[in-house]
């Protein structure tokens, strides 16, 4: 088998395994490169039956307008059910304020949403997309990666993963964050869609956009949650993005690339990782994903 | 591009961390903004700006203030030919069950030693675990030869004690290299100072090597893993272990003993005539056919045995020693049953306690009773059917992993 036929039915047989083995999964899906590749693959693990589980989306309000259409409609092509719950009710409910920063990140209060959702539909196995290229601390972390009550990763306490055997017991309140892209590089994912044809929204390939530049040389897109300064220069460039998060801490690269083949052929050539490429919220701390991922962060 | 499987074990200090990093540096595979977050995060008191090239794998940040591996890391990195995955997994013997964890899907293991210490009793603790798990693959890279002046006669004689470990643990013609991780010699590119060194450099091993276990053809296995009910229809989901399905064909469903003739095989959301090991499929029947999650199904000839006792080497993985009065839940792929130690005999790796029963990182040949009869494999002749995990279903954990024999 190619190396793309193991990666795909590795996550194949951890859809099914979840899908047996918990009682209410969730796949939690943003519009993003690596969630609409976990749709593709959640097709083919239980064709021709629907999908044993609906499809989530923390909606953080500061996602790109591309991102959300494209997930509509793919949903409705789909003819699957999608639960949407917005960070705003978790913020208003709770009294927060977006932070008084130049790029307000919700970051923060992601987490406390997802939990709230959990707990509302008693879900007892969330899967995500993440995988373990992205970043130090998710290279640690397990297929099957247990949470507490609290939605606590304990890095040091970690179920042992051996060959395929899935531990999929709970204590009460427990639940279980699955990975079934754990072993796919950003590179695979690309290749993968390339070889599967599969759609992506339009902002992954090179299009005009107006973006200020920061002082590090991140090009952030000019939109209505970020304030401006009378100093920021603000630019039209040619840009994609190589990952689709917050308007807020997603930066745009340079590219020209506007076909699946000529981004695989830049991602060859570039010499910054995907995350370093694009996120700003990552750089706070050394240990920023690990801390996130603590308090619940997926 | 095939995909290799590859893991490092070796005593704590051995250099295993910094033998990933060197692979993951020397072949490219390191994006700038990661080789800059390896040198601002350096602990206090080092030298400004030097790379510490086991931060690459140590991400957690008690494992960058302790200096040591806690839990497995996964790195990746791919070259025209494979894409290689690789376990880093922690040399502290407190961490065996972690080793275990990585190393129980390998192709490849590779054992650290370093040069100025010679074998150790956890060398000789990671290469019975390599042997136990069948990994197909074993290098012993001799590491630190920089700080042997790249003397062949000290390389020589702790080969000579390899290969006699390698006898005793029937480990088939391993592979012996020397090194220098921290210096890179003979890890990606070749080291002048180890001219006298013929054999390759580890990177041209790992990509010149054939890496696949070829299995007996003969040999099928195939376990239900999911029902899919569609249109009056049901499709027994799961992966091929080993061999061959072809629609027409025959197959044994082992429980019942009940011979069936494959009607239909959907992969890749289509029907195919055949499907090969490795792949998930569902499997049609006609209407008379009613399996559940967990049967297996295998070839008329060659099928697996049923029993509820069998001989098994285990590795405790729980801080609560074993209890042979507890039931525990047997867990094979999809096979779940109630399960009982019954007797442990000798331990091959001890815990520095003295007990009768089992504590964490012990291996044992145990034999094992279930409450009913389930279907199983010895480990050498099909993984996945012959290894299981043991669950306390109080505390919900993974108590130990097992192989059968």
């Amino acid at each position: 088998m190619d190396y793309l036929d193991y990666l795909e039915s590795e996550a194949i047989y951890v859809l099914r395994e979840t899908a047996a083995q918990f009682k209410r999964p969730v796949l939690l899906f943003s519009g993003g490169k690596d969630s609409i590749c976990m749709v593709h693959l959640c097709k083919k693990a239980f064709y021709p039956a629907k999908f044993p589980f609906p499809l989530m989306h923390i909606d953080t309000g500061h996602n790109f307008p591309e991102a959300l259409q494209f997930r509509d409609a793919l949903v409705k092509e789909m003819n699957e059910n999608l639960i949407v719950r917005m960070v705003e009710d978790t913020m208003i409910e709770k009294g927060i304020k977006d932070n008084d920063t130049k790029f307000p990140s919700r970051n923060a209060f992601q987490s406390q949403t997802l939990l709230d959702a959990i707990a509302e539909f008693q879900f007892d196995a969330c899967i995500g997309g993440a995988r373990r290229d992205e970043e130090k601390a998710r290279a640690k972390e397990r297929v099957f990666s247990l949470r507490d009550k609290t939605g606590k990763w304990d890095p040091n306490n970690q179920r042992p993963e051996v060959w395929n055997v899935v531990n999929g017991f709970l204590k009460e309140g427990e639940n279980m964050r699955v990975f079934p892209l754990s072993n796919w590089t950003e590179l695979d994912v690309w290749a993968y869609i390339d070889r599967e044809n599969i759609s992506l929204p339009s902002l992954y390939f090179s299009h005009d956009r107006e973006c200020i530049q920061t002082p590090d040389g991140y090009l952030m897109n000019v939109n209505e949650f970020i304030s401006i300064s009378p100093t920021d220069k603000i630019v039209t460039e040619k840009v994609r993005y190589r990952t689709v998060g917050d308007m807020t801490c997603t930066a745009a690269v340079p590219s020209t690339a506007i076909t699946v083949t000529e981004i695989i052929n830049e991602l060859k050539r570039t010499k910054v990782s995907e995350r370093g490429a694009t996120r700003i919220d990552d750089r706070i701390s050394d240990a920023g994903m690990e801390d996130r991922k603590k308090e619940g962060y997926f | 591009m095939k995909l290799v499987r590859l893991f490092t074990a070796g005593n704590v200090d051995d250099g295993k961390s910094t033998l990933i990093g060197r692979l993951l540096l020397d072949s490219g595979a390191v994006s700038t903004d990661i080789i800059h977050g390896l040198t601002k995060s350096k602990g206090q008191g080092d030298e400004e700006g030097v790379i510490d090239l086991a931060f690459l794998t140590d991400g957690l940040r008690s494992e960058r203030a302790l200096g040591i591996t806690i839990d497995v890391a996964y790195k990746y990195f791919s070259t025209q030919k494979n894409k290689y995955i690789i376990a880093d997994t922690p040399g502290h013997w407190e961490y065996t069950r972690n080793m275990f964890t990585g190393a129980s899907l390998c192709d490849v293991a590779i054992i650290l030693i370093d040069v100025t210490i010679g074998i150790t009793e956890q060398t000789k603790r990671h290469a019975l675990i390599v042997s136990l798990l069948g990994v197909n693959q074993v290098v012993f890279a001799i590491n630190k030869m920089d700080l042997k002046q790249y003397a062949e006669a000290v390389f020589e004689a702790i080969k000579i004690d390899l290969i006699t470990l390698s006898e005793e643990l029937k480990i088939n013609t391993p592979t012996i290299l020397p090194m220098s991780a921290l210096k890179g010699e003979n890890v990606v590119a070749k080291s002048t100072f180890l001219s006298w060194f013929s054999g390759p450099t580890l990177f041209d091993y790992l990509e010149n090597t054939v890496h696949h276990q070829e299995h007996k053809n003969e040999l099928l296995r195939f376990q239900v893993q999911y029902l899919i009910h569609s249109d009056g229809l049901i499709g027994y989901a799961g992966r091929i272990e080993h061999g061959v399905l072809r629609i027409g064909q025959e197959v044994l469903v082992v429980a019942t003993g009940e011979q069936k003739c494959i009607q239909n095989i959907i992969y890749n959301n289509q029907s195919v005539h055949l499907a090969k090991a490795g792949m998930c499929v569902s499997i049609y029947f006609d209407n008379q056919t009613e399996l559940e999650r967990g049967d297996v199904v295998s070839a008329i000839t060659f099928p697996p045995k049923i029993g509820n006792r069998f001989a098994a080497t285990i590795c405790w993985m729980s801080e609560i020693s074993s209890d042979l009065k507890m039931e525990y839940v047997l867990q094979i792929g999809a096979i779940k049953v109630l399960a009982k130690l019954v007797i442990i005999h000798e331990k091959c790796i001890k815990n520095r306690n003295i007990s009768d029963d089992l504590l964490l990182n012990d291996i044992a040949n145990v034999v094992i009773e279930t409450q009913n009869d389930i279907v199983f494999d010895r480990y050498e002749d099909a993984k996945a059917t012959g290894s299981f995990i043991l669950i306390d279903t109080d505390l919900c954990t993974t108590v130990a992993a097992g192989i059968i024999s």
